[in-house]
């Protein structure tokens, strides 16, 4: 071996170890094709018009996909970076849910029981950037019943995203590919149990047993669900969902774009007649179970939520901003909400109506006291007070401690050092 | 009660008028000593913890009526407090005397019922203040001069107790009287301290040299908060005869 071509092989060698596209040698034109997501950990989030989504805050499910997201019909955004592919040369974009490895050409889509699913392809040139649908990637799931929205329930799952470029047909392994985890989960927890709705001053203080006990769910907070104007559920309440073919099937669908399942609209389970809304004065302190018209038809309003997988209270005072009304019966329940924000089933909804409360103050003044009166609203604690007493208090000492310097300046006995 | 305090009132100005006659001899603070090892002492710092029962239901536009005892039961709560005094001066054979300043908190929270007197989830909280400025007297010269670890003092002062009545909407407004104000008072004390450096008088005098804390003890005082409205016309009573004990460091 002559030093001339040990050394171009050395040359070459770093050159494919470090990404290069290396042009001349034949050699290096098979193998130096190379993809690369950038920004794997902070992929832009498009809106359904394409604008920009602010993610979420929690860093357990900023990257991830929960339901909202699908019913909001985001897409995520990929840029890519694409070296030393050659005229012939074809890109397509896989997922998998799960371990299934894409690369392997028999899960493409294959007839297995578990298999990949298309979602597209992405333009070769260097620089380029590539939109999934949320609804898309949630098909890799394989989940086939949808709501309404065309969204599937997905208990927490990762699906893996693979860009692949082939080289010689793509029924072959890639001759390069780079692979995104994406976090998937648009089921929430399951129903709080044990809910009990105590009346308060234009209030309702609805609780419940503590959520995550046993650390089996992924629960970062509850919200409250309010149904303003309670009316009896009747039987025709009842939701549809969407039944759709599995995406994969449709092999296809044009390479460029996303290809979507096929769906149809079908009636859900029956509802069930809810009786007639209790009366003010049948209502116990703990409230009474109801099964109104807008929890039927899963149209209550949120109205108050507590964050934390240990709270288990939340006092509701208004709804959508008008304040809760004595002596009038509302229809409460709640849901727990997960780390990717989704909220988890209703509980059960109860009746419940506010009604005027004592209190210490309002007794005493009742009673004939006559002190109190601060009009100015603060802080719990009577901070300007304090400070001002402590103000004074500093400034005493500060006075006195001069005077003491003073003194003892007057008679220390006068130092000779010389 | 009132004659009980002006008695002790009148000992303690006399102890001090006493103490006082040859004024050259008082001097700032207390000085450092060789033998037996001292640091300078000027101040005390004392964690104060006290069973409370504010006054409220002896306000005579009650009429005998008891709100708080209605709504908070009859049992004291437990005020956690921080006094510090400056011993501002030496009075030889006799003590310190200087200015005092102290704080604490108390608070009281119970569930209420409705009108009809179903449970609610609502809450009545009463937050208290009690806050003193006040001359401090401390006979400590049976344990500097004799070693008798017991130091006799008393106090009378001036303070008031801030407060705040909440329910669970916030801060409580009843015919249109927001639940808040401050009740002045006097404050009067008496108690005694041991001196705890007695059970270990070298690891009391390591701990001077290395922190210079002179003395640490225990103590309990009698107290009397009288925060019922001085010079003012209507005061929520939040004031409380009760005795205090707690912990003192001398540095």
């Amino acid at each position: 071996m002559s030093f001339r071509f040990a050394l171009s092989s050395f040359v070459f060698g770093l050159a494919v170890v470090a990404g290069v596209s290396v042009t001349t040698p034949a050699r290096a034109q098979a193998t130096g094709v190379s993809v690369m997501v950038t920004m794997p950990g902070a992929l832009p989030r498009l809106d359904a018009n394409g604008g920009a989504v602010t993610k979420r805050v929690n860093p357990a499910s900023t990257e991830g996909v929960n339901l909202s997201d699908c019913h909001a019909d985001q897409s995520i955004e990929f840029p890519l970076v694409v070296t030393g592919f050659a005229p012939g040369d074809v890109s397509e974009i896989w997922a998998s849910n799960g371990s299934t490895d894409c690369t392997d050409p028999q899960f493409r889509p294959g007839t297995q029981s578990v298999h990949c699913y298309k979602l597209g392809s992405f333009p070769l040139v260097n620089t380029t950037q590539t939109t999934i649908k949320v609804k898309a990637l949630l098909g890799a799931t394989g989940i086939t019943t949808l709501d309404s929205f065309g969204c599937p329930a997905v208990d927490i799952s990762t699906i893996t995203v693979y860009f692949m470029v082939f080289r010689g047909g793509v029924a072959t392994a890639p001759a390069a590919k780079d692979t995104v985890p994406i976090k998937v989960d648009t089921q929430g927890p399951t129903a709080l149990s044990n809910i009990k709705a105590l009346p308060g001053n234009q209030a309702i203080t609805v609780s419940w047993d503590s959520m995550g006990e046993a650390g089996a769910q992924d629960i970062i907070g509850a919200q409250a669900l309010c149904d303003p104007t309670p009316a009896p559920a009747s039987a025709t309440e009842a939701g549809t969902v969407q039944v759709c073919t599995d995406a994969a099937t449709d092999v296809d669908a044009d390479a460029a774009e996303t290809p979507e399942p096929t769906c149809s609209t079908v009636a859900g389970e029956a509802g069930v007649a809810g009786g007639p809304i209790p009366a003010p004065a049948a209502i116990p302190s703990n409230g009474l179970a109801c099964t109104t018209q807008a929890f039927a038809a899963s149209t209550a309003v949120p109205c108050g939520g507590v964050s934390g997988s240990t709270g288990n209270t939340i006092r509701i005072d208004n709804i959508n901003g008008v304040p809760l009304k004595n002596d009038t019966v509302y229809a409460v329940a709640v849901a727990g909400t997960d780390s990717f924000e989704n909220v988890g089933s209703v509980s059960s909804a109860i009746c419940q109506f506010p009604e005027a409360t004592s209190d210490f103050w309002s007794d005493y003044r009742n009673a004939g006291g006559q002190s109190g009166g601060c009009s100015v609203e603060g802080p719990a604690v009577p901070l300007g007070s304090f400070s001002l007493l402590m103000l004074g208090i500093v400034m005493t000492l500060s006075t006195l401690r001069r005077a003491r310097r003073s003194a003892r300046k007057t008679s220390a006995p006068r130092r000779n050092d010389r | 009660m009132k004659r009980s305090l002006w008695i002790s009132s009148s000992l303690f100005a006399s102890a001090i008028c006493l103490a006082a006659t040859d004024a050259s001899a008082v001097e700032f603070g207390t000085r450092a000593s060789e033998h037996p090892f001292r640091s300078p002492q000027n101040f005390e710092l004392e964690l104060r913890f006290s069973p409370y029962y504010p006054q409220v239901d002896d306000d005579p536009n009650l009429n005998g009526a008891r709100p708080f005892d209605k709504n908070f039961g009859n049992k004291a709560r437990v005020s956690v407090g921080l006094e510090f005094d400056w011993q501002m001066f030496r009075i030889p054979h006799l003590g310190t005397i200087g200015p005092g300043f102290s704080v604490a908190y108390v608070g009281m929270s119970r569930d209420v019922t409705t009108v009809t007197g179903r449970t609610s989830g609502d809450s009545t909280t009463l937050a208290i203040y009690p806050m003193f400025a006040d001359a401090v007297l401390r006979v400590d010269t049976f344990w500097r001069d004799n070693g008798i670890p017991l130091v006799p003092y008393g106090k009378a002062g001036l303070g008031l107790g801030l407060w705040r009545a909440s329910n669970a909407a916030g801060t409580a407004v009843a015919d249109g009287v927001t639940g808040k104000g401050a009740s002045w008072g006097t404050s009067f004390a008496l108690g005694v301290s041991f001196a705890l450096d007695a059970i270990d008088k070298g690891a009391s005098r390591n701990m001077d040299n290395s922190t210079g804390i002179n003395n640490t003890y225990v103590f309990l005082e009698e107290s009397w908060l009288a925060f019922n409205g001085l010079a003012q016309k209507n005061a929520l009573h939040v004031g409380s005869n009760t005795w205090v004990a707690g912990l003192a460091f001398e540095f």
